[in-house]
């Protein structure tokens, strides 16, 4: 999957190996010499443990050996009677622990040998079977085809040179004519007529490993003018938990759907707002497709892919999704690489509790509080006023576009921690006041669903509240907090108490206050249609939130924001060049091509994203006020190529990035394989105060 | 030799018109700097002024000025956004429209990143730290460096 990153890295292992033999030769060779210029020669013998194994291509097996008949127990290991072995037959170091090579070699058994060096003409020699990790990535993953039509998928098998599958509909070998038909060569046919469900599975078995498969959703629909399009495409659901799924519908203006769980209840429930609900225990494979059906023309349907597993999460975490999120491709936007996750608001003392979870929010580290949509939001929720008068907020963003809303008061709830009445911002599409020229500048309103791309922002970074003491003081600064009496709108002084706040240093007494982590997982070249990860509350506050000796970097008190050193130039800090980390931000944006060096471009289509001619990866080092240096590697892929892997329905990429000129804006492919951890200012982490970043 | 040219003559003006506007002349918009209700600080260049404006929410704003008077680039960081329509005057329609070609690129909330013969403009950060900096090719004195800009 990463064969690029392996030749880059292989070179380097082989170096210190090759070392490390070196030196071994030294001592051994001496050793050897010393033992046969004795007298009587006592009969020397030799044996290994284990005599034959099976080892996974790249994994390690230990060997031992046993040398009887003189005091000298030196030995020298080879692999197919090259000391130390090679790259294509596995490598073995001194003291017996092999490594068997990245692909399998041919033929696939090689022997690993142990000589006495007390008599080199005495060894023993152990059958090593390398083995492939098989494994098989299908594409496209999610596709519409109409009655009758025909879609070309293609399965990539790694891990051995067998690419032969077996292609299946529904588990049928071939498919049937109810729903659709499948050749060898992976050319689906849909059925005449749409099936009940009209969405199918359609997977391909590697004939080298049976246990593996990959599978994508296929949804039939009839030739109309109205197209179903849902989002997100794919998602993962822990059992007993919920996600929101939202159906765009062209060609008609009746935009009514039903929504469907194939399979029925047992694989979970959906509402008409089409919120599923995963059930209490995983089904069957954990694969489940859901599916949406016009109600002008109920022959056309979209569906999606929920992958349910078994629900493991603490009281203080929750799930982040890198997915379509809730417009994929029906986007105005190229909406990738954005973390979504849920959160419960609640108005404030309210009994019986109104409450109401909304989905698909954007989880963002260079923010603080939460922002949400009117258009998402139902309940009725309090004003936070400043002299008597209702507080507005005005939201800039860099790219010329500002959110503008009152502030009001809700009960924040995230996993199992509450932070009671905090302000929040509720953006209207169609604002009174209207937003004033000091806040919109000439920009774009963000308002709505299509422009603003999610629901919400959940802002989580280092500080307390969005704002801070600036908004407090006498002379609060334009294009931030303002009220409008009368109808004209000027800054406001602010205190901090009135200002949005961040809701995890707000939590009711779990004593999670003092920071977050967020895990990604890593993701293949090419990215992925969908990737869950996970947000842990507080931070070494229970066993399963400790910093694990990830490097702290303090963030600069005023902006949070650290330096980062490359080669050997200091970026960040200054004027106009600033490094931060930021999960809002859905690419590396870093530098230019020339800056970067080792040949990358930029796209010749599209030259704000970059476009090596093939994967390329660079080293970094962060600095924290504090003077902590934390390494980092990333690399950079063509972004075209990202962007149309997978029919376009590739949302996550740990390799995508685009130029900045000024310094490093690690946005979202920073956090993918690793945990990131993220300390509010005020609080303290093992003595640390906030704000800090760790990983 | 640098340092003593740059130190030339370095002086702390409180609330004395100076802020202008992207492409013209410093003396232009003396209302400007009131609207930021800031302090400026003019420093003489090798080629060029500086005049450095701090505002609250600590903004600072920088303007290259050319010796001809006109403003060849400006620069900024702040806790929020400066006043980018204010500050790049009739360039601002060529920022506009570039923002949203990027947009529909980038999506929403992005960097921006833009590089013509005309115009050339970077803006990035987050809520409380926003940096950027834009300036006019064909502004800048042949003998400065646009790398100045920042």
């Amino acid at each position: 999957m990463n064969s690029r990153l392996r030749a880059a890295a292989s070179p380097v292992r082989l170096f210190a190996l090759v070392t490390g033999m070196a030196v071994l030769f030294g001592c051994g060779g001496g050793g050897g010499g010393n033992g046969g210029g004795g007298g009587t020669t006592p009969t020397v013998s030799i044996s290994i443990s284990p005599t034959s194994a099976s080892v996974i291509a790249g994994a390690t097996q230990q060997f031992t050996a046993t040398v009887t008949g003189t005091s000298n127990q030196t030995v020298t290991w080879q692999v197919n009677g090259t000391a130390g072995g090679s790259a294509s037959a596995g490598f073995i170091s001194t003291n017996g622990l092999y490594t068997a090579p990245a692909t399998v070699p041919n033929p696939a058994t090689v022997t690993v040998s142990v000589v006495s060096q007390a008599d080199t003409s005495k060894s023993a020699s152990a059958s090593v079977t390398i083995t492939a990790v098989i494994a098989i990535s299908l594409s496209p993953t999610s596709v519409s085809v109409a009655t009758g039509g025909t879609q070309q998928f293609t399965a990539t098998v790694t891990g051995t040179t067998n690419q032969a599958v077996t292609w299946r509909v529904n588990d049928a070998q071939g498919g049937t004519s109810a729903t659709g038909t499948i050749s060898s060569s992976g050319l689906y046919t849909a059925p005449a007529t749409v099936p009940n469900p009209p969405a199918v599975t359609v997977s391909a078995v590697p004939q080298a490993d049976t246990s593996k498969s990959a599978s994508a959703t296929v949804t039939i629909s009839t030739s109309s003018n109205v197209s179903v399009y849902v989002s997100p495409t794919a998602t993962t659901v822990p059992t007993g938990t919920s996600t929101q799924f939202v159906a765009t519908v062209s060609g008609t203006s009746n935009t009514a759907v039903t929504w469907q769980v194939s399979g029925g209840s047992t694989n979970g429930t959906i509402t008409t707002d089409g919120v599923y609900t995963a059930p209490a225990g995983v089904p069957g494979t954990g694969r489940v497709i859901v599916f949406a059906t016009s109600s002008a023309d109920t022959g056309v349907s979209a569906a999606a892919t929920v992958t349910v597993i078994d629900n493991t999460l603490a009281s203080n975490q929750q799930i982040i999704q890198v997915n379509s999120g809730p417009l994929g491709n029906a986007a105005q936007y190229p909406l990738v690489n954005l973390p979504y996750t849920n959160v419960t608001i609640c108005v404030p003392n309210s009994n019986p509790a109104q409450c109401q979870t909304i989905y698909n929010v954007e989880v963002d580290t260079g923010s603080e509080g939460l922002q949400l949509l009117s258009s998402a939001v139902s309940l009725n929720l309090p004003p936070v006023t400043v002299s008597g008068n209702q507080l507005q907020e005005c939201v800039q963003y860099s790219d010329n576009t500002y959110a503008w809303g009152p502030i009001v008061s809700a009960d924040v709830k995230l996993a199992g921690e509450t932070a009671s009445n905090i302000p929040i911002q509720v953006i209207p599409t169609s604002p009174s006041p209207a937003a004033p020229s000091s806040c919109s500048a000439g920009g774009d309103a963000l308002n709505t669903l299509e422009t603003f791309g999610a629901n919400g922002i959940l802002g989580l970074g280092v500080f307390q509240q969005d704002c801070g003491p600036g908004c407090a003081s006498a002379s609060p600064p334009s294009g931030w907090y303002y009220t409008c009496p009368g109808g004209t709108c000027s800054a406001a002084q602010t205190p901090v108490t009135s200002q949005r706040q961040n809701p995890v240093w707000k939590f009711d007494s779990t004593g999670d206050n003092n920071g977050l982590s967020i895990t990604l997982p890593s993701v293949a070249e090419l990215g992925a249609e969908s990737v869950a990860g996970t947000m842990t509350f507080g931070i070494g506050t229970r066993t399963n939130n400790g910093l694990n000796g990830a490097i702290i970097l303090t963030g600069d008190p005023n902006s949070g924001d650290i330096e980062t050193v490359y080669n050997s130039v200091t970026y960040g800090g200054s004027q106009s060049s600033r490094s931060f980390i930021d999960s809002g931000s859905n690419g590396y944006y870093i530098l230019d091509a020339t800056t970067l060096g080792k040949s990358m471009t930029t796209c010749s289509s599209n030259t704000y994203f970059y476009c090596p001619s093939s994967t390329t990866s660079y080293d970094a080092i962060n600095v924290g006020f504090n003077n902590a240096q934390a390494p980092v590697s990333f690399r950079i892929a063509d972004a075209n190529a990202l962007l149309s892997a997978n029919n376009y329905n590739n949302w996550a990429f740990d390799d995508f990035g685009g130029t900045y000129p000024l310094s490093f804006d690690w946005g979202l492919p920073f956090f993918f394989g690793k945990t990131v951890f993220i300390g509010i200012e005020g609080q303290t982490t093992n003595g640390v105060a906030g704000p800090f970043w760790a990983y | 030799m640098k340092t003593a040219l740059t130190l030339l003559f370095a002086m702390l003006l409180s609330a004395a018109p100076g802020w202008a506007v992207l492409g013209e002349y410093e003396n232009s918009v003396a209302t400007d700097q009131q609207v930021m209700r800031g302090q400026v600080r003019a420093m003489a260049r090798q080629g060029y002024s500086l005049h450095e404006i701090t505002a609250p929410g600590r903004m600072v704003v920088r303007e290259f000025v050319a010796p001809s008077g006109r403003v060849f680039g400006v620069a900024w960081s702040g806790s929020t956004m400066p006043n980018l329509k204010q500050l790049l005057g009739s360039y601002f329609t060529d920022f506009q429209k570039g923002a949203r070609k990027q947009r529909s690129l980038r999506g929403p909330r992005q960097p921006v990143v833009l590089r013509s013969k005309k115009l050339v403009v970077v803006s990035g950060g987050h809520m409380r730290s926003f940096s950027g900096m834009a300036y006019v090719p064909d502004l800048v004195p042949g003998n400065v460096s646009a790398e100045v800009v920042r």
